[in-house]
């Protein structure tokens, strides 16, 4: 099954609200395990992936930080909280499981 | 009436200048700096938008002439810094600016009021479409802007004593023609004065009282970790010939 991706987009170098940000979702995607991954992209800086459809699309307008789960906006400017972001990941989880099963 | 610090920054290097805007703007959105003007000029550097069109640049000359290359936070063109030009940055929480003058956004507010002091000085200086000024159909003031959360950083130029010529050799692709407010006048042109007629412009624009202070020791310190971290290296200039020379002239 395709892993789960969650996107960060913060400033370069990191404001105390990035670093927030930052520190939030590495533990939340920690206890997902391999299923999901977390990108970081800093604005003006390459990336080193190919980011998602959803974030190409905001990158322009979005207010960083911004977090997106499988390339849907969960928050920008600001830090949602833990559950919030887990609830999103679960969501996207379940939607690639059922997928893969009905296949 | 709201009050706002007023800065004049005496940078070596436009990257100083940069990291300093970018410093009292992180501050700021702490509630650590207060609000502030400030106007700098500085030596010789090519200040590239946040997504330069390198193409439209001559990076052999500038390497020739020992001109470093620095990027900018906010979008726009291609800017040959050097000390005929004046420059001003506000920085400041986007709610805390009263449009009095009936303006749409801050950016129309602060260009008009650079149009109005540019006019104070004796010249017919227009507001240019897409932002900045003109003088008998000539470039002579450009501006752009950078938003981060609640505040922005809106900073321009203004050529008042420039090397007009060696901005064409530097960007013998853009088809923009571009003025001074020397030659306009046909007179030599006090900075300081001008920088007083946008003063009193910007007040009047943005309902505010300007006072002289002084940068603080955390700024300072947030200067030098901008310079190290971002305005002074490859990764982010994304130059590096050019960018080593402004590293070897620290």
């Amino acid at each position: 099954m395709p892993k789960v991706r969650v996107e960060l987009f913060i400033a370069y170098p990191p404001t105390s609200l990035c670093e927030k940000l930052m520190k939030m979702a590495r533990g939340v995607v920690e206890e997902f395990g391999e299923n999901v991954e977390l990108q970081i992209y800093q604005r003006g800086i390459p990336y080193n992936v190919e980011p998602t459809r959803g974030f190409q699309r905001v990158r322009k307008t979005v207010k960083i930080p911004a977090i997106l789960v499988d390339g849907d906006l969960l928050a920008e400017r600001g830090v949602p909280s833990e559950d919030e972001l887990r609830a999103a990941i679960s969501k996207k989880l379940g939607e690639k499981s059922n997928y893969f099963s009905k296949r | 009436m709201k009050r706002m610090r007023l800065l004049w920054l005496k940078p070596k290097r436009t990257a100083e200048a940069l990291a300093t805007e970018e410093a009292i703007l992180r501050l700021r959105l702490e509630g650590k700096s207060p609000s502030t003007l400030c106007f700098w000029r500085g030596e010789k550097c090519l200040n590239l938008g946040f997504n330069p069109v390198r193409e439209k640049v001559n990076f052999p000359l500038c390497e020739e002439l020992g001109i470093p290359v620095c990027r900018r936070q906010s979008g726009g063109g291609v800017i040959y810094q050097e000390s005929g030009n004046l420059n001003y940055s506000l920085i400041a929480k986007k709610g805390e600016l009263s449009l009095s003058n009936g303006f749409r956004s801050i950016g129309e507010a602060i260009d008009s009021a650079v149009v109005s002091a540019l006019r104070a000085i004796g010249l017919d200086a227009r507001l240019m479409a897409k932002g900045g000024a003109e003088v008998n159909g000539k470039k002579i003031s450009g501006s752009a802007q950078f938003m981060l959360w609640d505040s922005l950083i809106h900073h321009g130029v203004i050529a008042v004593d420039t090397n007009v010529e060696m901005i064409y050799e530097l960007l013998p692709l853009s088809k923009v023609k571009v003025t001074t407010v020397e030659r306009e006048l046909g007179r030599r042109v006090n900075f300081e004065e001008l920088a007083d007629k946008i003063i009193n412009e910007f007040a009047r624009a943005l309902g505010v009282e300007f006072c002289l202070g002084v940068v603080a020791d955390e700024e300072v310190s947030l200067v030098n970790e901008l310079l190290r971290l971002k305005y002074l290296s490859c990764e982010w200039t994304r130059v590096d010939k050019c960018q080593k020379l402004e590293w070897n002239s620290s």
